[in-house]
């Protein structure tokens, strides 16, 4: 026997407290995940494309004025930008051109840093090596001494990393100039951490799946055995 | 010596605030979400793990924090091109046996002849128990209670169950999770919903992960 139909009370109802549009701060960034995991697990859209929408959801979401995305070679121990949002052109030009080594990624000599999680840290403008200073549109004069530990100082930055199941750096999101002046809340710190977990995820899936695909193309078999599944 | 390379010392004071503020301990329920959340990616990111202990992880976090006390998650096989019952959650061992015998068709997964459904998201619909077969009330914890008249429209009744499905970037369904028996009896928030829909991106991505893998190896 087939199922019946709904009452059409029910689903008035039902579609009403349901309705897609969100309501609150709390839905928008839920929709918005939504909305990024989808692109992320698109092979079809490049990593540029949903770094660009991650930078600008961690803008919109966070309250960060400048949000970068940053990916390692999977030839090579090469890290570099991929995405980068509300800096100047020319700053921007200069992210993109940046490369950075295992021991600027790993080491604490050249960007001393607090951890703020188990994800992320604080880098200090104090101890930023004076190159990366004009670099970060952030330059940081040593006369504009801190002055409260609660403030996010021009020239601090935050880096939240993208591990894969070795620990390895596949990635980073790096965020600064918080429009409030202030260190960001414990629930911003910990969102953002998700965040590039989920990036880590999606960045790892899209690599295994290239890998795959090179494979694939390298010796032709049989199609992939799911090509008529369902469009639902 | 250049400048970049003299060791530098952040200063006492605000390494001590940092480290008490950004303590790694979760505080609240937010934060111990957001940590279940990040160890949920972590997982599916990690070649060890089986799907099965995967897919049991995740119903302990939505058991945890959303209050299904009935939880069902299902895969595509990519063989047999249909879908069955990998997990089932919070229910007799016998009605946990006919989970398990289920394979759902292409129709019966997406159609809505057999299984009518309200949308109540991007990847969620909710089921009635009005609208189901007969020969689904053998999945029933509490069959009897399923015939009685559902008494208010925001009440979860027996029977009822929300299907959130995980996708791949064609709008092929990879999987599912079923939720039924909201702790309360009533239907769940919105937020609630919404939140299971980015677990189930999560597994969406870890499935298609581990499909890549088993590929890899079966050169």
């Amino acid at each position: 026997m087939e199922g019946q139909s709904i009452r059409p009370d029910l689903k008035r109802y039902v579609e009403n407290f349901y309705s897609p549009l969100p309501k609150d701060d709390s839905e928008k960034m839920a929709v918005g995940l939504i909305d990024l995991a989808a692109v992320g697990a698109d092979g079809r859209r490049s990593i540029k494309t949903f770094f660009e929408q991650v930078v600008r959801y961690v803008f919109r979401q966070f309250g960060f004025s400048e949000v970068a995305i940053g990916l390692k070679d999977r030839k090579e121990d090469v890290w570099k930008y991929e995405a980068a949002f509300g800096f100047t052109k020319d700053v921007e030009a200069k992210l993109f051109r940046a490369r950075y080594d295992r021991a600027d990624m790993y080491g604490q000599e050249r960007f001393p840093n607090i951890k703020t999680g188990k994800l992320s840290e604080l880098n200090v403008a104090e101890g930023l090596p004076v190159e990366d200073t004009e670099m970060y549109d952030r330059p940081y004069r040593f006369r504009a001494k801190r002055t409260s530990v609660e403030e996010f100082h021009q020239g601090d930055f935050m880096d939240f990393w993208m591990f894969d199941e070795k620990r390895e750096i596949v990635g980073w999101i790096e965020v600064s100039s918080p429009k409030d002046k202030k260190q960001p809340s414990r629930a911003t710190v910990r969102w953002i951490e998700f965040l590039a977990s989920l990036c880590a995820q999606m960045v790892l899936l899209r690599w295994e799946e290239d890998q795959l695909r090179s494979k694939k193309a390298s010796s032709p078999g049989p199609p992939v055995e799911n090509a008529d599944m369902p469009s639902g | 010596m250049p400048a970049s390379k003299i060791p530098f010392q952040i200063d006492g004071q605000l390494r001590q605030y940092i480290e008490s503020r950004y303590s790694p301990i979760a505080r609240d329920d937010q934060e111990k979400f957001i940590e279940a959340l990040v160890g949920l990616t972590e997982l599916g990111g990690d070649r060890k793990q089986t799907m099965r202990s995967f897919f049991e992880q995740v119903t302990r976090l939505i058991f945890r924090f959303f209050a299904f006390n009935e939880i069902v998650m299902g895969l595509y096989d990519r063989k047999r091109k249909d879908w069955y019952v990998e997990s089932v959650f919070g229910f007799r061992s016998e009605i946990a046996a006919e989970y398990k015998r289920l394979r759902y068709s292409r129709e019966e997964m997406v159609g809505q002849d057999r299984f009518p459904y309200i949308s109540i998201g991007r990847t969620s619909a909710f089921g009635p128990v009005e609208g189901l077969p007969e020969s689904e009330r053998k999945l029933f914890s509490r069959p009897y209670a399923a015939g009685v008249s559902r008494k208010d429209l925001d009440e979860f009744h027996e029977g009822d169950y929300i299907d959130v499905l995980m996708y791949d970037p064609h709008k092929n369904v990879v999987g599912w999770i079923e939720l039924s028996a909201p702790r309360g009896g009533k239907l769940p928030s919105r937020m609630t919903v919404m939140w299971i829909e980015v677990i189930a991106s999560v597994c969406a991505s870890a499935v298609r992960y581990r499909w890549s893998l088993e590929d890899q190896s079966e050169g």
